[in-house]
């Protein structure tokens, strides 16, 4: 009783960070003897860093190409792949935005204890992910009919390696999804990794808006 | 806050604060932390037009804004959780 109320304390201090997330894991520690454990807080703070370099990693890259499409040699020539490019795009930014809904969905109801309806909107979740890289594999297939490719040009070399970043980045959620819902995660609470997932994922769409505008007011001028 | 410490703690916290100061004030007014001493920056914008130089302030206020943002948000993070032990 004691601990609890000391890591309620400890979760309203932490509740700063994000939406609830203190709350959810309190500052809880599984198992109460024995040697000290890792406060689940502890991963959800870890997560919250590790973004930050991620977030980081793209903001370089989109500072580069902020430079370079300025750059003297004036090289830089607008993305022209037809409409059809933008539409995939907006699409895909579409289903990121769904699945973000859909996953705080299922996190309410992971938290309200209906196990069923938490599966459900998390595999849908998953799902809509994978329909996201699918489409963004579409994306490069339209670049490459239009005879765009990695070298074509700096704006292309900005296309590939931003959506190939960010691909990547976004299967790695994908995967922690799968592992936070179908696979215990030793040394964790459920919760905490179903937390630490979803600011995951919140993050990558998030980032991904930031890069889509930018390839609309900055790849496509 | 200061007056949350007590004794040498304190001390020491006006010090690092006013050393911290310190180095802020020399670091804003000295011509080289305005990357002049950086030839290979200072000739890459001196060789560009205007187009360019515009287009390398933007990338700096890209990359300045967020990483100052983060700064603040991790600063604030650890200072908001300074009393919490495990």
């Amino acid at each position: 009783m004691h601990e609890s109320a000391l890591a309620d304390r400890a979760g309203l201090a932490a509740g700063n960070i994000g939406s609830g997330g203190g709350l959810i894991d309190g500052g809880g520690r599984r198992g109460g003897s024995g040697a000290a454990k890792t406060p689940d807080r502890a991963y959800v703070t870890g997560m919250t860093i590790a973004l930050s370099g991620i977030a980081m990693f793209f903001v370089a890259i989109v500072s580069a190409a902020v430079v370079r499409r300025g750059a003297p040699s004036g090289d830089w020539q607008p993305i022209r792949a037809g409409s059809e490019l933008w539409q995939i795009l907006s699409l895909n930014t579409a289903v990121l935005l769904a699945s973000s809904f859909t996953l705080a969905h299922a996190r309410s109801r992971g938290r309200s204890g209906d196990e069923n309806g938490f599966r459900r909107w998390w595999v849908v979740t998953t799902v809509l992910g994978v329909l996201f890289l699918a489409g963004q594999l579409l994306a490069w297939r339209l670049l490459e009919a239009a005879g765009l490719y990695l070298a074509t040009n700096p704006s292309s070399s900005f296309f590939y390696l931003a959506t190939a970043a960010h691909g990547v980045h976004l299967a790695a959620g994908i995967i922690a999804l799968l592992l936070a819902a179908f696979r215990p995660v030793r040394r964790m609470a459920r919760i905490t990794a179903m937390e630490v997932a979803s600011r995951y994922w919140h993050a990558m769409d998030a980032i991904w808006i930031f890069l889509f505008l930018f390839l609309i007011f900055g790849g496509r001028a | 806050m200061i007056a949350h410490f007590g004794g040498c703690r304190g001390v020491a916290v006006r010090v690092i604060a006013a050393a911290l100061g310190c180095v802020t004030a020399i670091a804003a007014i000295a011509p080289g932390a305005l990357a002049q001493g950086c030839a290979m920056c200072y000739q890459s914008a001196a060789a560009g037009n205007d187009h360019s130089r515009v287009a390398l302030q933007h990338g700096i206020l890209v990359l300045l804004l967020p990483s100052a943002g983060l700064f603040v948000g991790i600063f604030g993070l650890i200072y908001s959780r300074r009393n919490i032990s495990r």
